[in-house]
């Protein structure tokens, strides 16, 4: 494996390995884990774990990454393509975004120590050994560096609970999310589809993101109620809320009723949620996701308009008009299909004109 | 000739004929009614279990078509099989245009069953009023329909042209191959089962879509 150092410009920008990390707070944590590492209970664990703490290191930009087979080229491959998948995504600004961050791969079999050494300090993958590739270890390594993200998502983050799809093709996910937009049960999708901006706001949690009830969605709350959860009315414990709910259709009720059931209010899900900050990249650029992330004590909206560089409601329309631009292609029969369809009647009745039974 | 033959087989079809056409007509407006698109509160809608049971309830055009082929290939066949072929080798013309003959009146039997599909799935779609961006396929459902029973009707009437021997080979063999298709795929042949229906294969308009409700 080649052990090369480069200068600390270079290594913002490519990937670098070296015998130790690069920096105070990197070395601080692995002394950490070594500290970790020797009051394992067994020696084999603490062997185990002390080979990870010893291995070389690579440098993805701002991201550290230990790895049990640091010289596969499968991996340096994947590495390389994260760079360049991190500056897409997330901006040249990326660099502040993920500060610190830990990402650790190991190729060979799954291992408990290493679980429990790393315990919530850096992102864990484990890469499968005989059938990594590229483009596989790549998928898993920008799924670490999502979750990473959320993590760093803040409280306004975890209680939106978005799914942050940054790395991988929008468009599936922008289809998907038009076919839920026009299939949803919620009034507040359908009036977001028909062009309420509110509503978009209501059916994405985004503007009542303190657990109320969207009060565009309120009238359709108890026919929710009654269509999912009828089966729960003959509960002893249910009964009473559940006739508050739907008898008066009273939707405070219904929220109390969700509640003591363990449900969410409806809304939007979570992956549909995490396309307002697509949107929000497609009006301000990469560097927008920086920009949401660089503030993960405030609250959701400004977050978010700070990200889209516009107000939520122009954000909103722009979410709108980039859900509806993806609708899904009309479903036709292909006319490969159609001709291929009429050689096979043709070629089936020149078969029959070929019988044996009149030769 | 051709007018001779039509009535012929027009007789001997009319049955299967006007019961298909019935059951044509009745599937689009079962697979409306079943979602559930035809009754309630339209807000109370659950589309996504609705759409999900229109496109269940649309897998039963392809059974149709395979259907309507079968009965209409062997109704084709039926006076001369009884006869022994007897009248037909005794006209003075060739086998091939004969053969022709009985093929392009059958496959003109299709018609009034399509028909009675295209009238279904109008009715079924006519009869709703569908939230603002769904999107209706009649017309597809019942182009594909036709050309499946097209595709149906002239693999069976190649069938039945051959020997009694040829045709139980060929028929026992794609049974075997449809009861047998996980493990055909688990050796290896799902391969096959792709070439016939899957993309570019001679029956790859079976594979569908059928739902006549999409988004």
């Amino acid at each position: 494996m080649s052990r090369i150092r480069l200068p600390l410009g270079l290594l913002l920008l490519g990937v670098a390995s070296g015998a130790r990390a690069q920096t105070p707070e990197e070395r601080a944590w692995l002394a950490r884990l070594e500290q970790r590492a020797a009051a394992f209970a067994t020696r084999r664990e603490r062997t185990d774990s002390l080979a990870l703490v010893h291995h070389d290191t690579l440098r993805v930009g701002p991201l550290l990454v230990l790895t049990d087979s640091a010289a596969a080229p499968v991996l340096r491959t994947a590495l390389d393509r994260l760079r360049a998948q991190l500056i897409e995504a997330l901006g040249t600004e990326h660099v502040t975004t993920l500060e610190g961050a830990v990402l650790v791969v190991r190729f060979g079999p799954p291992d408990p120590a290493w679980g429990r050494l790393i315990a919530g300090d850096a992102q864990f993958i484990q890469a499968p050994r005989g059938a990594a590739t590229p483009q596989r270890v790549g998928r898993q390594l920008a799924h670490g560096v999502q979750q990473i993200l959320m993590r760093r998502g803040g409280r306004s983050m975890t209680a939106w609970r978005a799914d942050l799809r940054l790395f991988e093709d929008p468009t599936p996910l922008l289809e998907a999310t038009y076919i839920e937009l026009v299939t949803s049960h919620l009034p507040g999708a359908r009036q977001c589809f028909q062009g309420l901006l509110a509503a978009c706001g209501d059916a994405l949690r985004i503007v009542t993101d303190t657990g109320g009830p969207p009060l565009d969605q309120a009238e359709g709350l108890p026919a929710f109620v009654e269509q999912r959860y009828r089966w729960r009315a003959n509960e002893p414990a249910l009964a009473r809320p559940y006739a508050a709910c739907v008898g008066p259709r009273d939707p405070g009720a219904c929220v109390v009723f969700l509640d003591l059931i363990g449900a969410e209010v409806p809304s939007l899900s979570t992956r549909a949620r995490g396309t307002v900050l697509l949107a929000a990249r497609n009006l301000a650029g990469a560097d927008g996701v920086t920009r949401f992330f660089a503030d993960s004590a405030a609250a959701l909206v400004p977050r978010l308009e700070a990200a889209a560089g516009v107000p939520l409601d122009s954000l909103l329309a722009g979410w709108r008009a980039t859900i509806l631009a993806h609708r899904p292609p009309a479903t036709s029969i292909p006319a490969g299909t159609q001709w291929l369809a009429v050689a096979s009647v043709l070629g089936l009745a020149a078969l029959a004109t070929r019988s044996t039974r009149w030769r | 000739m051709f007018a001779a033959v039509c009535r012929v087989q027009w007789k001997a079809s009319f049955t299967a004929v006007v019961l298909l056409a019935v059951a044509g007509f009745t599937v689009p407006l079962l697979a409306v009614q079943r979602a559930g698109f035809s009754v309630g509160d339209r807000r109370a809608w659950d589309l996504v279990n609705m759409l999900t049971s229109v496109e269940t309830t649309g897998t039963l055009f392809p059974v149709l078509a395979v259907i309507v082929g079968l009965a209409l290939a062997v109704s084709a066949w039926s006076a001369d099989h009884q006869g022994d072929h007897v009248y037909a080798l005794t006209l003075p013309v060739p086998r091939w245009y004969y053969v022709l003959l009985r093929f392009g009146a059958g496959a003109l039997l299709v018609v009034p069953i399509t028909a009675a599909v295209g009238l279904g799935c109008a009715l079924a779609i006519g009869s709703l009023d569908l939230p603002v961006g769904l999107r209706t396929y009649a017309m597809a459902v019942t182009l594909r329909f036709t050309l499946a029973a097209l595709v149906g009707y002239a693999l069976m009437f190649a069938l039945a042209a051959g020997s009694k021997r040829t045709s139980a080979m060929v028929l026992g063999g794609v049974a075997v191959m449809l009861a047998l298709t996980e493990v055909l795929a688990a050796a290896g042949l799902g391969l096959l089962v792709d070439l016939l229906v899957g993309r570019l294969g001679p029956f790859e308009i079976f594979a569908g879509p059928w739902t006549l409700i999409g988004v």
